[in-house]
């Protein structure tokens, strides 16, 4: 559930300045422009957090804070004051009353959220949407690497066009790029000079803005005691250099919530296509696993009545992929689909060698399965 | 000439500077430099414009009362204040007829302006309180002062764009 901030200002201006400020985040931002409205919108809105200016016409914020903290039921919300007015006494005062900070005006964006940030989670919009992105969705992923051979290699390494890779080379490069633009992936070399890798894997965790970015360090395959240390430090994955891209995909694909289906499967004009790469891994077997019974059940929705399971680019037919072709055949028996399997005369000989699918048909082509 | 405000005279510029100089690189990333600073003692006659020009113009004024009193008027054209609003909000194109942003805006400025510029003065012990902001139009118009207070003009530029924060401060009763 999203959090809630209650701004209390009696400037548009600010309250427009707060608001876009947190757009990156799921906290729902609502409003009061004096202290009276503060106190009826925090009733009715039950906030997370109120941020309160003090000069304002009708009931200013010193009265509202005082009301505010002598309502049992709405005592327990934090307050953080955001005014220009830091006179040593009235700091004294508002902070006999209680509050959790003090943002004086003028602000940065950084200084908000980082104080907010203190005070409740903040989480970015991007992990709480409900619908996934897809793997062919834009992706900034940040790369800090100083040596430009690994840098190119990273910029034409990855098969998906709309992922953008910003090579930057320093730390205080990364600090910037980070801060200009939300990145969904960030992928430290921890060759860096000085061991600054891992002070800026510290300096981004310590940002509420990059609390929850997966951060992976990239480092020498034979070099296992940097990866342990990696690991101590708490980056999000480890990638190892040479770098093996398909394998990145998906741990990137993983880090990031990617809806990774779209590799697998495919709604085509009447029937569900659903395709397995020639080598798969465990991994790949239970990732297509894992959105089976989703995807027949939305076949069944479309109104379709096929499923076809294409295996003909497989390398050899082994049980982990019988195990998930049987459970894809049990779903569309229970919906009732028809299921054909794909393949070619080799693939028709393997399943011959193995009790659980020696009875299958192997279709040579999607159409001649269609057909029939 | 003798000054109400037994503060020198450098650390009152330097006060005012500081203040519009936070908000400005703080709230707008933008550059500010002080061109010029007048000084003077008011009576109680009309006062002159510190910034003349046939252009409309705006004023923003925050006061501030308490073991000292002042008020503090942001004078610069509709067209600076325009940009300014654009800046402060990360908006695009605004219509300059959009009164009520800008004056919030402008408002909000000189809010933040004069709050540091006072947070200074309580911490050299003239504690005293923001009031709320106020908001002039016109082209041609003129700071009645009731009572005699010393006047202070800092005359910014801010990237070739001229404008005008104007000081009137005097002690408490």
């Amino acid at each position: 559930m999203s959090k809630k901030c209650l701004t209390v200002d009696d400037s548009k201006a600010v309250r427009m300045i707060v608001k876009k400020a947190f757009t990156d985040f799921d906290l729902e931002i609502c409003e009061g422009t004096n202290g009276v409205e503060g106190l009826a919108a925090a009733s009715k809105e039950n906030p997370d957090l109120i941020l309160l200016d003090i000069t304002m016409p009708v009931m200013d914020g010193i009265e509202m804070l005082t009301k505010l903290k002598a309502d049992n039921s709405l005592k327990h919300i934090p307050v953080i004051m955001l005014t220009a007015e830091a006179g040593k006494e009235t700091v004294l005062k508002i902070a006999k009353i209680g509050i959790r900070d003090y943002i004086v005006k003028p602000f940065s964006e950084e200084t908000l959220i980082e104080k907010v940030g203190r005070v409740i989670d903040l989480r970015p919009i991007s992990e709480t949407q409900e619908k996934r992105r897809k793997l062919t969705d834009p992706l900034n992923i940040m790369l800090v690497e100083d040596k430009p051979a690994i840098a190119e290699q990273f910029r034409t390494g990855f098969s998906y066009p709309s992922w953008k890779v910003n090579v930057v080379s320093s730390t205080g490069e990364a600090i910037d790029t980070a801060q200009e633009t939300q990145q969904d992936v960030v992928i430290i070399s921890l060759s860096l000079p000085h061991d600054s890798g891992i002070e800026l894997f510290r300096i981004l965790r310590s940002n509420p803005r990059h609390k929850y970015t997966p951060i992976f360090a990239l480092i020498v395959k034979t070099d296992t005691h940097e990866q342990a240390r990696a690991q101590d430090t708490g980056f999000t994955n480890i990638v190892t250099k040479p770098v093996d891209f398909h394998e990145l995909e998906t741990k990137i694909a993983n880090a990031a919530n990617l809806d990774t289906s779209e590799k697998y499967f495919m709604f085509d004009k009447d029937y569900l296509l659903i395709s397995l790469p020639e080598n798969p891994s465990n991994h790949s077997i239970n990732e297509v696993n894992g959105f089976l019974r989703e995807k027949i059940t939305k076949a069944v929705d479309n109104g379709f009545r096929k499923v076809v399971v294409d295996v003909h680019t497989l390398e050899a037919l082994n049980m982990n992929v019988v195990k998930f072709m049987l459970d894809a055949m049990k779903y569309c028996q229970e919906l009732t689909l028809k299921c054909y399997v794909v393949g070619n005369e080799r693939i028709d000989q393997e399943a011959k060698a193995f009790e659980e699918s020696k009875g299958w048909k192997v279709f040579t082509s999607v159409e001649a399965a269609l057909e029939t | 000439m003798s000054k109400l405000i037994l503060i020198p005279e450098e650390e009152l510029v330097g006060m005012m500077v500081s203040a519009v100089q936070d908000v400005f690189t703080t709230m707008l990333s933008m550059q500010v430099d002080l061109d010029r600073h007048e000084s003077s003692m008011t009576s109680e006659e009309s006062v002159p414009p510190a910034y003349n020009s046939n252009n409309p113009m705006i004023a923003a004024n925050v006061g501030f009362s308490g073991k000292i009193y002042g008020m503090v008027y942001l004078c610069m054209e509709a067209s600076l204040a325009l940009k300014l609003t654009q800046q402060l909000l990360g908006m695009g194109e605004l219509e300059p007829s959009d009164h009520e942003m800008v004056n919030d805006a402008l408002g909000e400025l000189a809010n933040m302006t004069v709050g540091g510029f006072k947070n200074q003065l309580s911490h050299k012990g003239y504690s005293c309180q923001l009031t709320i902001p106020s908001i002039l139009r016109g082209t041609n118009f003129s700071v009645e002062s009731t009572s005699q207070s010393q006047r202070e003009t800092f005359y910014f530029d801010t990237e070739g764009n001229a404008f005008v924060a104007d000081l009137f401060i005097r002690l408490g009763d």
